[in-house]
């Protein structure tokens, strides 16, 4: 019996739903994943390319240990994993019930292409008459009302967009395998009744209907509808009001009291709309006024008919929600100011860009102009479209524009003819995360990328030209006209559309701005218990943030679910035991399926059949008619079932599909999965459409050649699996720390924290309180007491890792303790590094020389401890980005700007008259953080920019007066001298991760110092040595409520580790053939994940089964086949050449 | 030389070229039927036995292709791949087979459009060249 | 700049002054052995000798023109592994060539041992070292070393030094710890001893060496060797290559190979415990052979011939050394280090890599850098 186990619902199947769902799948709960969308991917399945490597790697988030549960495809095909169950085009209408058992209300939308079925042979579109506008290519291009959602997925299912769909049937007739049901069939048992006193109109109504296929019967009166309802069952009524007799009200109050699931539609005339309307309350469905036109008519009867027989409510049961619905990009069109967008073709968004220049894009991938097909060679982004605009109540920063922007104008660079020129405008280049900035540099150094400075204005289109004409201010406020052939708005997030009502029913609250609301320090937290968010649904985020936002969303929901008690039991259902067949000869029995009549004509599979038992390795060859039908799976088995055969070849179309079945197949006649394949023997009818039939046939023959050649090598090996040391180490208690130690300890394992400090707390010891005037203190002291208190958790402060060695599952940590020099060594199976940084030592700008010069974190303190008397001041100046963002700092500290318009709205508070300036190259106020810039604009600090060429000169007078500040202001075109009481300089974070701590858990720190993340996008928080984990400003810096995501996110990925008593061998893993292998060790030199090792004792290169991820490289390293990969041995390559080269 | 249709072997990396090489079947983006996919893991999983056993058997061109740079499943297996070619395009043009016979590129998941122009290429490139002469020699 | 001294031969005889020389190393507290090719008690081949004895060290015949074998691959044995002492290796420039590459390969390491290279003048192939030596065994040496030094190639009419060292322009021991020099000396006189590392330095120390310039001409000597051979080189290649510029023709320069891999076993850097080629993973089911004649109508056998050795280019063509050992090893003749130099060459160059140059460099196929050989990959827009 299988142990009960956790289920959460994730909602939103973007990437951050994604990264929750495995996450959570991972750790060993249930996942239902539900999106309204008919794929997964979310706007993710739109974009190519990523920041930093201008390419995709979205495949890196699949998991990496146990990875023999999901997929191992690229994820644009789709998503599997054993324990997420995908609802697509479904939508969540209902959360009943508390923590650990929600009762979810599930609709989905209505299905008319039976996934089973379907071939995606694609008959269906090219037979469709309807075209609309392909929301894939952002409506740059059309499709069909039959169509392919995304053009990667596996299996490439069609689907029916029913608002398109005119219902002709033509796709219905053209499905050469009767996968589609536009439920027509089925109106002739949807009973209509149509009740008017006028004979024309009741006539004429049931003519219109009865040519659409519904079964219809009319009444003149009220009296006779109510016996024909009597008499015979009808669906729906079309019930007139003012009738002679009975009127319609009375009649609809009858039909109710016996026929309550009768759906009525009122029918009226102007005068009695009232009357129509009151009738809704006594259970009419709708109303339609008189006269109406047959299409309206006969539409909404087909609403009602497909509502009630296609969309299917149902309920699940979930201990934990969370809620990834993300963002919506921001329409120019419905702005103040539009940009010219929708009236010249050439003014694009940023995802209309990267469709154009997409290799599935309307274009194919050739950067042209939209408005003419020639190249383009000028092209501008003007950014904050949307965002940082209060005149679309965007009052933030949408966080991702300006890394998107510089990235597309990359990839112009790259796609476009050598000399196009590209150029951003820009207020503030928001290059605030890990590595933005030298991505910034290098994007104007090495690319030639211009960054231009100013608010665009207004975009025209020179008529003689035909160019697009960007007019912006200049230095001195002069207006510049520069004409350009494209032009990208930068546009922005918006909340997801419906989040009033998503709001509602699953009571959280949102913010000002529309999103999610997250509870404070918090960032994954609703007010509602077991409900939580992740990725951009509560905010404007990248993919990087939000990833680490999913992590820490799944594992509030991994604790939810831990403490109703459904959580961490392990799934134990007996593995059958498979029949060995190690000792006998390799038989091959092959099974081909004829895929119904679908298969081009002209092709003998009794041909083919005959060919492949002239193999002596092929014990015989059957056909059956549909495998993809249950009969035809029946079959299968019965086959399968047979003696004298020791390997299953099937002969089928989608692969992917059947793949998955085989493991249920191998389970009920034993026989071990891996001694099956599935052989795609309708691919080459697709690849080579135009072939002849003859030819198309040789291909079947070579895949299924190859296909035998696989089995002929198969060697079912023993699972061997790494134990795990189920036990954490924290290096760090910080709050990222202390809030990564605190949430495994909350799942039952044992943590053990070590501090350098004598006092736990790092930098939220000095830090009183943030933006949002949150007391950083007294949540300090709730996670600290929690944290001592709690039973798994075992703190040593004053303390320091002395050395360290492992691997996942097996880490052995020696720390050492202070004074007494006491030494211990733990065994433990994954390690979290949060030593965190702190404030970048001033030696810039004369700090050290005058008492008025201080640092941001040196202000912090004297305000918190009342040293400073702003009301005695007169002027203030800060500066910005000291010594950060240049070499060898070229980093943004990200929380320093939003720490001066903190310090600055106090200081006004405290002092209205005082004169603040602040100097600053970007102010970095992302997300909602603008809000503040603009309060801080508000309330009247003047805002100063600087470039690295021309930095504010500081002198200090010997005389003891105030500190003179000069700085150059553009707009003026002049330097500028303040004399200020204060000037606080915003130094940025230094991280604190000694370099020999990294290696010592194989791990690596980047050029400034932080933690070396496995892949900044899609592994934020991981080390590429598996078991290795970072969080907090070891990471990158962050603020307060930042580093709890990390740690929360750094904590999931430690758990999906931790809820194992042992890691097993996926099928692809490389291992040593010991009695071959020379220990030249070019094999561990290869290893990207440093998965081999040799052991100088045994003098054997040891491969760590669950670390290794069976990509190869050692295995073609391997001059002698010692280190092979399973699956993919040489023997069996090399035979597989053979096999496709005839 | 008319009727002569090469036969291109492609090793193709299951996350980004496999792909693209499916989505150029799915969006009927037809290719030539002259290439044989061979799927791997990762180009940097694709020995230099297989591509001289590709020619010695007669293949009249091999095809590498992965991930593009910095985008590889496996880290770096594509880079690692490019060493392997740049060796073997050392070795085998010196017994006749023509380097133009031996192609790397790098072809990521949504690039079925350059997936399928890259076998056409191929193809006239190889008719030109005319057949690899291993294609009858009675050596392996 | 190395420590250089001049060792006098003792009775004009070359080979007992350099017996002294190295039994004066034996006499050194921390060298446990010499291993140096010696003449064998009986018959006329010489083989390298594992001696602890200084009384035995008389009949070492470094220079003589045998080469069985490429020694590094002995070297290898005794130092995979600590040994319990400190050896001194007395190898030609090809064989510590081929240990370098074998100390990357982790075959191999540079801890306990002394490495004293020799000035290579060269040798004969196996057959024809027996047709020359048994002549005159006991001035044979003296003979070759003579004749080479005044420029000849080809000895008492009949036989010729083998291609790879005709081809050979490493003539001067890179790598040695010490250095035992020939070219440009009157060897009737002297030869010249020169301390190419620390540990050859110190070794230099100990035994009392006094230090004395190289003689002028050596220079010149050395330069004008190697100019005839780097002309010999590029004729053997430019011909080479015209024999096996086509499959085909590939096929009949191999046609003589029956699968034995000696060739494979007697190649320095050919490190494998043991050869693919005679794995399982070539191990065929029968039916596969009969496809293959089906296929091409007919089918050499055994097969795998030419796949074998052009699988072995791109497995050592890099680490190359050219001693010529898989030529000395055919037993049918065939020409491989012609073969296989042509083609090393061009690998090598690909990589700017040269096998032995220096522990340092990585080998090639074990390192990669982000922004190299664009030319390899096709790039379409």
């Amino acid at each position: 019996m299988k142990p009960k186990i956790g289920r959460a619902l994730v909602v939103g199947g973007g990437i951050s739903g994604i990264r929750a769902a495995l996450d959570l799948a991972e750790t060993g709960y249930g996942v239902t994943l539900v999106d309204r969308a008919p794929h997964i991917g979310g706007v993710l399945s739109q974009l190519d390319n990523q920041f930093p490597t201008n390419q995709c790697g979205m495949c890196k988030m699949l998991p990496l240990v146990e990875r023999d549960a999901g997929s191992q495809y690229c994820l644009r095909k789709g998503l599997f994993h054993e324990n997420i169950d995908i609802r697509l085009s479904t939508e969540v209408v209902g959360i009943e019930g508390e923590a650990g058992s929600f009762m979810v209300r599930l609709r989905e939308q209505p299905r008319f292409v039976d996934p089973e079925k379907c071939i995606g042979c694609g008959e269906c579109a090219a037979v469709c008459p309807v075209d609309v506008a392909d929301e894939f290519n952002a409506g740059l291009s059309e499709r069909k009302a039959v169509y392919l959602p995304v053009p990667h997925m596996m299996p490439n299912t069609y689907v029916i967009d029913p608002a398109a769909c005119t219902r002709c049937g033509e796709c219905v007739t053209a499905c050469p395998t009767g996968a589609i049901r536009l439920f027509r069939q089925g109106r002739q048992d949807f009973g209509v009744l149509v009740v008017d006193d006028e004979y024309t109109v009741r006539d004429s109504i049931k003519e219109w209907l009865v040519e659409d296929g519904f079964s219809v019967e009319t009444a003149g009166s009220g009296e006779e509808a109510l016996d024909l309802m009597k008499k015979q069952p009808f669906k729906m009524m079309l019930l007139d009001i003012k009738m002679p007799g009975m009127d319609g009200v009375e009649v609809l109050k009858k039909t109710m009291e016996t026929f309550p699931d009768m759906a009525v539609v009122m029918m009226t005339a102007y005068a009695t709309v009232e009357t129509a309307v009151e009738a809704m309350k006594t259970g009419a469905m709708d109303y339609l006024m008189k006269p109406f036109d047959p299409e309206d008519l006969v539409s909404k009867v087909i609403d009602v008919y497909e509502i009630q027989e296609a969309s299917r409510g149902e309920e699940v049961e979930a201990g934990a929600v969370v809620f990834c619905g993300g963002t919506e990009g921001y329409d120019p069109s419905t702005g103040k100011n539009t940009f010219g967008y929708k009236k010249f073709p050439d003014v694009v968004t940023g995802l209309e860009f990267e469709r154009l220049i997409s290799g599935t894009g309307p274009g194919g991938g050739q950067l042209v102009r939209p408005s003419n097909g020639e190249p383009v060679r000028k092209i501008a982004w003007i950014q904050c479209v949307g965002s940082r605009d209060l005149q679309t109540d965007a009052d933030f920063c949408s966080g991702f524009c300006c890394m998107y922007a510089i990235k597309e104008a990359m990839l112009a660079k790259e796609k476009g003819p050598e000399d196009l020129d590209a150029t951003i405008f820009y207020m503030d280049m928001r290059t605030f995360g890990k590595t933005f900035q030298r991505f910034r540099d290098s994007a104007e150094k090495d690319h030639a990328i211009r960054f231009t400075r100013g608010r665009v204005h207004t975009v025209y289109l020179d008529e003689k030209t035909g160019k697009l004409m960007i007019s912006y201010p200049g230095e001195n406020s002069q207006r510049i006209e520069e004409a350009f052939d494209m032009v990208v708005l930068s546009t922005g997030q918006q909340p997801a559309g419906g989040m009033d009502k998503l709001a509602q029913t699953a009571d959280f609250d949102l913010n000002q701005w529309g999103f999610a609301l997250a509870e404070p320090f918090a960032p994954s937290k609703t007010k509602r218990e077991g409900i939580f968010f992740g990725g951009a649904f509560s905010g404007p985020k990248d993919i990087a943030e939000s990833v680490i936002s999913a992590g820490s969303a799944s594992l509030c929901a991994s604790v939810a679910l831990h403490s109703a008690g459904r959580g961490m039991a392990e799934v134990t259902g007996d593995a059958p035991e498979y029949i060995d067949v190690s000792i006998q000869a390799p038989k091959v029995r092959v099974v081909l399926c004829e895929c119904g009549s679908t298969l081009p004509g002209g092709i003998d599979m009794k041909a083919i059949a005959a060919d492949l038992k002239t193999d002596p390795v092929v014990e015989n060859v059957f056909t059956i008619p549909r495998i993809c039908t249950t009969e035809g799976w029946d079959l299968l088995v019965e086959k399968a079932k047979a003696k004298g055969y020791n390997r299953l070849l099937v002969g089928a179309c989608m692969p992917y599909a059947h793949a998955r079945r085989l493991k249920e197949l191998g389970e009920k006649v034993l026989m071990n999965p891996v001694l099956m394949e599935v052989e795609d023997i309708r691919a080459p009818a697709f690849r080579y459409a135009d072939a002849e039939a003859s030819y198309i046939q040789k291909a079947m023959e070579r895949n299924l050649r190859s296909g035998i050649s696989r089995l002929r090598g198969v060697d079912p090996l023993p699972k061997t699996s790494v134990p795990v040391a189920r036990k954490a180490l924290v290096v760090g208690g910080g709050i990222a720390g202390m809030t990564a130690a605190l949430a495994i300890a909350d799942h039952g394992y044992p943590v053990t924290l070590v501090e350098n400090d004598p006092e736990l707390g790092g930098n939220l010891n000095w830090l009183a309180r943030t933006i949002e005037g949150y007391d950083v203190h007294a949540f300090m002291d709730s996670v600290r007491q929690r944290l001592e208190k709690h039973p798994q958790v075992t703190i040593h402060v004053d303390s320091s890792v002395m050395s360290a060695f492992g691997e996942v599952g097996n880490f052995f940590t020696t720390i050492e303790t202070g004074s007494q020099s006491s030494v211990e060594t733990l065994h433990h199976g994954v390690a979290i590094i949060a030593t965190g940084g702190g404030e970048a030592p001033a030696n810039m700008y004369s700090h050290g020389e005058n008492d008025a010069i201080i640092t941001q974190k040196e202000l912090e303190q004297k305000v918190s401890d009342k040293q400073i008397d702003v009301t005695s001041m007169d002027t203030v100046v800060m500066i910005q980005c000291a010594g950060s963002r240049e070499e060898p700092r070229n980093y943004c500290s990200r929380v320093c700007c939003a720490s001066t318009l903190k310090h600055i709205l106090h200081m006004k508070k405290e002092n209205a008259d005082l004169s603040i300036y602040v100097l600053y190259r970007d102010m970095m106020s992302y997300g909602f953080s603008e809000t503040w810039f603009t309060e801080a604009r508000k309330a009247g600090a003047v805002f100063i920019p600087y470039t690295v060429d021309k930095k504010p000169v500081v002198s200090v007078p010997g005389d003891g007066s105030n500190v003179k500040i000069s700085a150059y202001e553009p707009l003026l075109d002049a330097n500028v001298e303040i004399n200020a009481d204060l000037l606080v300089l915003a130094t940025g974070i230094v991280p604190s991760l000694p370099e020999s701590l990294a290696a010592a858990y194989g791990a690596h720190v980047d050029a400034d110092g932080f933690f070396q993340e496995a892949e900044p996008k899609w592994r934020p928080v991981d080390s590429l040595k598996e078991g290795v984990f970072a969080c907090g400003i070891a990471l990158s810096p962050r603020s307060v409520t930042e580093s709890v995501a990390t740690a929360e996110a750094a904590a999931q990925r430690a758990m999906r580790i931790l809820t194992k008593s042992a890691l097993s061998r996926a099928g692809v893993t490389a291992r040593v053939r010991q009695s071959l292998c020379s220990l030249c060790e070019r094999c561990i030199d290869v290893c990207p994940y440093g998965a081999r090792s040799i052991d100088l004792d045994l003098q054997k290169v040891i491969v760590n089964a669950a670390m290794c991820q069976g990509c190869g490289n050692c295995a073609s390293e391997c001059p002698n086949s010692a280190s092979v990969v399973d699956g993919f041995f040489d023997g069996r390559m090399l035979d597989m050449i053979d096999m496709v080269i005839e | 030389m008319e009727d002569f249709e090469p036969t291109i072997i492609a090793f193709v990396c299951n996350w980004c070229t496999y792909t693209a090489a499916d989505l150029a079947g799915t969006s009927r983006q037809s290719y030539p039927t002259n290439v044989r996919l061979i799927r791997v893991m990762c180009t940097g999983m694709v020995d230099p036995k297989y591509i001289i056993k590709a020619f010695l058997e007669g293949a009249d061109a091999v095809l590498v292709s992965g991930c593009h740079p910095g985008d590889c499943h496996y880290i770096n297996g594509n880079y690692k791949a490019r060493r392997r070619m740049k060796l073997l395009k050392a070795i085998l043009p010196q017994y006749g087979f023509d380097e133009k016979r031996l192609k790397l590129t790098w072809i990521g998941a949504s690039d079925g459009i350059q997936f399928a122009r890259t076998i056409r290429d191929m193809v006239s490139e190889i008719k030109e060249l005319g057949p690899n002469e291993a294609k009858h020699a009675a050596v392996v | 700049m190395a420590k250089t001294s001049l060792c006098d031969a003792a009775d004009q005889n070359l080979q007992t002054s350099l017996a002294s020389f190295f039994r004066s190393m034996l006499g050194q507290d921390e060298i446990s052995a010499i291993m140096a090719p010696m003449r064998l008690p009986a018959g006329d081949m010489v083989m390298q000798t594992l001696v602890t004895n200084p009384e035995q060290v008389d009949q070492i015949d470094p220079f003589a023109p045998a080469f069985p074998m490429n020694a590094a691959r002995l070297v290898s044995r005794l130092t995979k592994r600590p040994a319990g002492g400190k050896v001194v290796v007395v190898l030609r420039p090809c064989e510590i060539r081929a240990h370098i590459e074998l100390v990357k390969l982790k075959q191999g390491s540079m801890e306990d041992i002394v490495i004293a290279g020799i000035d290579c003048a060269g040798s004969f192939k196996n057959t024809d070292y027996k047709k020359f030596a048994e002549k005159d065994p006991e001035t044979s040496t003296a003979r070759f070393l003579k004749g080479v030094l005044s420029g000849e190639t080809r000895f008492d009419g009949e036989v010729d030094l083998s291609a790879a060292c005709r081809a050979c322009t490493h003539m001067v021991p890179n790598g040695a710890d010490l250095a035992i020099g020939i070219f440009g000396m009157d060897i009737d006189r002297q030869f010249l001893v020169s301390a190419e590392t620390e540990k050859g330095e110190a070794l230099f120390d100990k035994l009392g060496l006094k230090e004395q310039d190289a003689p002028g001409k050596r220079e010149e000597t050395i330069e004008s060797l190697v100019a005839v051979r780097e002309k010999f080189k590029n004729e053997m290649f430019e011909d080479t290559r015209s024999k096996t510029d086509t499959p085909e023709k590939l096929a009949a320069y191999l046609s003589g190979c029956i699968n034995c891999y000696n060739c494979r076993v007697a190649c320095p850097v050919c490190y494998c415990r043991e050869c693919v080629f005679v794995t399982d993973v070539f191990d065929h089911d029968p039916y596969q052979y009969l496809r293959w004649a089906r296929r091409k109508g007919k089918i050499r056998m055994p097969t795998d011939t030419v796949f074998y050795h052009i699988t072995r280019m791109a497995h050592m063509s890099l680490a190359c050394v050219g001693c010529g050992q898989c030529s000395n090893a055919c037993p049918n003749d065939i020409p491989l280090v012609e073969l296989f130099t042509a083609t090393a060459s061009q690998t090598q160059a690909a990589f700017e890599y040269e096998p032995g140059r220096s522990l340092e460099e990585e080998p090639p196929l074990a390192v990669f850098k982000e922004d190299e050989f664009a030319e390899v990959v096709e790039v379409k827009h």
